[in-house]
């Protein structure tokens, strides 16, 4: 379980996915999550979904990654599906039950809408399955680079991330430590109604805030010593290369947009 | 309460890729009263054995028994909060776990979760503040005031206030400076003697483990390389060496005063005093 | 020998109406020396160390880190870059998410460009070798290791003076062991200075020269052997002299003084020897 915390949700490969620039993913994940909204009848949703499909094959990540990345939203899916399928009355009439009359036009709605859904959660869970935490705040520090001038603090934001990501292991360690502790002393965790539950959670939280605290103090006194001084004069360790595959991809993306846009309705 | 391990086995995260060998084939007994030190290098499974003992950590394979409880792989003890009262643990830095607003009420949540009362928790308090070396005005004072040796002392009330039979210390000493050290050490060998405790200690001082323990434990990768008295352990230079772990100084002393002046002392001489003894009594011999 | 460093009557305290927890502290630090500065938790001496490289300001006095004065708004960067700190909690000052990334953290800061970054990051994790871990993650690495790398991300800053600031406190013998090896081989090879912050007499004992600090003032100051002679005083306030140092007092106070205090028990020994042939 600790280990899918650490590394968020990042698949290791070498997949031809896995190793475009993460500038690239990030700009196609942005662009593919417009241009899934121009699709509206069955020859761009077709489209859509060869993209998404390909995508998938072309990542090699295992299907079972992206069914878990589904799961918690699947509900909601396939209810948004009967919602259309039940409530939109357009076209011909397919079946009538008495109670309830199915139109064409409602299950098309049906399919299209949890077609969109579906190809919106796979393409960014795609992202965040091929890519690492660390080169997605790299990349979007980039990205976002520009917006620098207008005072966005991108530098802060990205240092933070990384520290964030550096840490959250340390403090699971810490939290087991603790919880342990506690434990030896009598302490009960996970008993009773919700508000004893809280009150129970007190000799974990306190420790856990002191210590993250204390190490935040150090940490900072240690990044001070080292010379650090802010955003502004610094290099960095990370480059980012922008290849002619990232460039392809970007193409075939326009294209698919310029192509989305012809064959909608 | 005595303890007994039985082929003691814990994998961590078992049955998954990540699956490890923590500890295998652990057999060991404890008879109450007795003061243990297990040493070992990081990583060689101390901590993950003393977890067992009041069932932090639960075996994947053998048992474990302390009194009347019993700890089986793939069967619950149900008694795990009584276990727990009677073995107190303090763990490394041990001031990372305090949170009370008042350095009263840490050392009483111990108690307090077993069921003492609050009158009887708080008049333990008031001895034990006194017994760590502070005084009584701590009580009312928060934890998070004091210096990191005096957090210490606190951390180590709150659990000696539980009135535990085994006591398990997780290198107790560790960041202190030496005289801390000192101080903190002899208040457990006092509390060892005085109460009758059953006293775990973990620790890398080979000075330490020669100075209080009747017995000691060698770990090494997982599994127990070397049991024996100070004595026994400590004569085995060749074993020691072999599992990269250093001779206690006194130890190491006596040897070379042996070669040199080609005579017995005596070995069970663990102690600066004791030491000092055997040398005079070599420079004695001469005189007379 | 020139110095590297000079500590001019400097006083400090957290805040005012405190105690002073540095009190008129003067000292030189020489190139190329190993100086170890002695005294109990509370003592002073993290204070100290932390004065050393600007990151505390003296409340009255001046320190110079060749020729830099620390008060100085422009020198600190040339300070920081030139005083190096190892701190003791070994978490608490790995900032990159890997090894390399971490060492890389203070030649960004200083705007090191790129491709000489990469130089000297390959050849400061080699020299404290942890070549085999470039892209391990800290929460996989041992106490010592991530010293180690602390080590590096000094060393690839090319600094002057590396400071330990009980670095080895928080570790295992064989932890302590690596580090302080790795920072005599520094020393050694590099001609690196050190100032070693320490309540171990017996890290002390190898050291050059020696400082020994209590209640924020020095009270003493010179070779490791001349220092230990005074073995009550440092006893006093509350360190533990090395084992031979303890059995030649204990000797002397049962009426049998040994000739010369020495460090190691081979010599103890022979001293014993040399006593009892006498009589």
């Amino acid at each position: 379980m600790m280990q899918n915390i650490i590394i968020g949700q990042y698949v290791p490969g070498k997949s031809y996915v896995h190793n475009l620039d993460p500038r690239a993913k990030l700009l196609t994940t942005f662009l593919f999550v417009i241009i899934v909204f121009l699709a509206n009848n069955w020859i761009t949703y077709a489209l859509l979904g060869a993209f998404t499909i390909s995508a998938i094959v072309v990542s090699r990540i295992p299907i079972r990654f992206i069914y878990n990345g589904l799961k918690p939203i699947l509900l909601i899916i396939i209810l948004t599906f009967f919602l259309h399928v039940f409530l939109t009355k357009e076209g011909p009439l397919l079946f009538d039950l008495g109670f309830i009359e199915v139109y064409q036009g409602g299950v098309e709605q049906g399919v299209f809408i949890s077609m969109r859904l579906l190809f919106l959660i796979m393409i960014t869970s795609l992202l965040t399955l091929t890519t690492t935490p660390i080169d997605i705040t790299v990349g979007l520090e980039t990205l976002l680079g520009p917006f620098k001038r207008f005072g966005l603090p991108v530098h802060e934001f990205a240092l933070m991330m990384s520290i964030a990501l550096r840490f959250i292991p340390t403090l699971l360690e810490e939290t087991e430590k603790i919880m342990k502790a506690q434990a030896a002393r009598g302490a009960q965790f996970s008993s009773g109604p919700i508000k004893e539950r809280l009150k129970s959670i007190v000799p974990l939280l306190v420790p856990l805030f002191v210590s993250a605290f204390k190490r935040a103090e150090d940490l900072a006194m240690a990044m001070e010593a080292r010379g650090y001084r802010g955003g502004e004069g610094r290099t960095s360790i990370r480059l980012l290369k922008w290849e002619a595959k990232d460039s392809l991809l970007f193409v075939f993306l326009l294209v698919l947009s310029i192509a989305l846009i012809l064959l909608r309705s | 309460m005595d303890i007994t391990i039985k082929e003691l086995e814990h994998l961590y995260s078992k049955g998954t890729p990540f699956e490890r060998t923590a500890l295998k084939d652990v057999d060991l007994s404890i008879k109450e009263g007795t003061f243990l030190t297990i040493i070992g290098h990081t990583g060689s499974g101390k901590s993950t054995l003393i977890q067992h003992l009041n069932g932090l950590l639960k075996p994947t394979a053998g048992s474990i028994e302390i009194g009347e409880f019993h700890i089986k792989s793939g069967e619950k003890e149900k008694r795990l909060k009584e276990l727990r009262k009677h073995v107190g643990v303090v763990f490394q830095y041990p001031e990372h776990q305090l949170f009370e607003e008042t350095i009263e009420k840490d050392i009483i949540f111990g108690p307090l979760n077993f069921g003492v009362s609050e009158e009887e928790a708080k008049k333990r308090a008031a001895e034990l503040i006194e017994l760590v070396g502070l005084d009584h005005s701590f009580l009312e004072r928060s934890p998070f005031d004091l210096s990191g040796g005096q957090m210490r002392r606190v951390a180590i009330a709150g659990v000696l206030a539980m009135k535990p039979s085994i006591l398990i210390l997780d290198e107790p000493t560790a960041g202190l400076d030496p005289r801390g050290r000192k101080e903190i050490m002899e208040l457990f060998y006092r509390l060892h003697q005085e109460e009758g405790l059953t006293t775990i200690l973990v620790t890398h001082s080979m000075e330490d483990a020669a100075r209080y323990s009747d017995r000691i434990v060698i770990m090494e990768k997982g599994t127990v390389a070397l049991q024996g008295t100070p004595m026994e352990v400590f004569s085995d230079a060749n074993a020691l060496k072999a599992l990269s772990l250093d001779i206690p100084e006194t130890v190491q002393f006596i040897k070379r005063l042996e070669d040199r002046f080609n005579t017995t002392l005596p070995h069970s001489v663990f102690t600066l005093e004791e030491t000092v003894e055997a040398a005079v009594s070599l420079l004695r011999e001469e005189e007379s | 020998m020139s110095d590297l460093i000079s500590v001019q009557n400097v006083s400090f305290r957290y805040q005012e109406e405190q105690p002073y927890v540095l009190n008129d502290v003067s000292l030189t630090v020489e190139k190329g020396e190993w100086l170890a500065i002695v005294g109990h938790n509370g003592s002073g001496k993290s204070t100290l160390a932390r004065h050393l490289n600007g990151l505390l300001q003296p409340e009255k006095g001046d320190i110079l880190v060749e020729g830099y004065n620390s008060r100085d708004e422009k020198s600190i960067w040339e300070i920081r870059r030139r005083v190096g700190i190892v701190f003791q909690n070994p978490d608490n000052q790995f900032v990159g998410t890997s090894v390399r990334d971490d060492v890389a953290f203070g030649l960004e800061n200083n705007g090191v460009p790129r491709v000489e970054m990469i130089e000297r990051i390959t050849e400061s994790i080699k020299r404290v070798k942890m070549d085999e871990y470039v892209d391990q993650e800290p929460h996989r690495l041992s106490g010592g290791q991530k010293q180690r790398v602390a080590i590096a991300g000094i060393v690839a800053l090319r600094p002057s003076i590396v400071i330990l600031d009980e670095a080895t406190s928080m570790l295992d013998p064989a932890g302590r062991k690596e580090v302080l090896e790795t920072m005599r081989e520094l020393k050694e090879e590099e001609g690196m200075t050190v100032i070693s912050i320490t309540h171990d007499l017996e890290e002390a004992a190898k050291a050059d020269r020696m400082i020994v600090m209590n209640k924020g003032e020095i009270i003493d100051e010179g070779l490791p052997a001349t220092i230990f002679q005074k073995g009550e005083m440092l006893e006093e306030i509350g360190l533990d002299l090395p084992f031979p140092l303890q059995m030649h007092r204990a000797l002397k106070e049962r009426g049998y003084p040994l000739d010369s205090l020495t460090l190691s028990q081979e010599d103890l020994v022979d001293a014993i020897w040399t006593l009892q042939s006498k009589n």
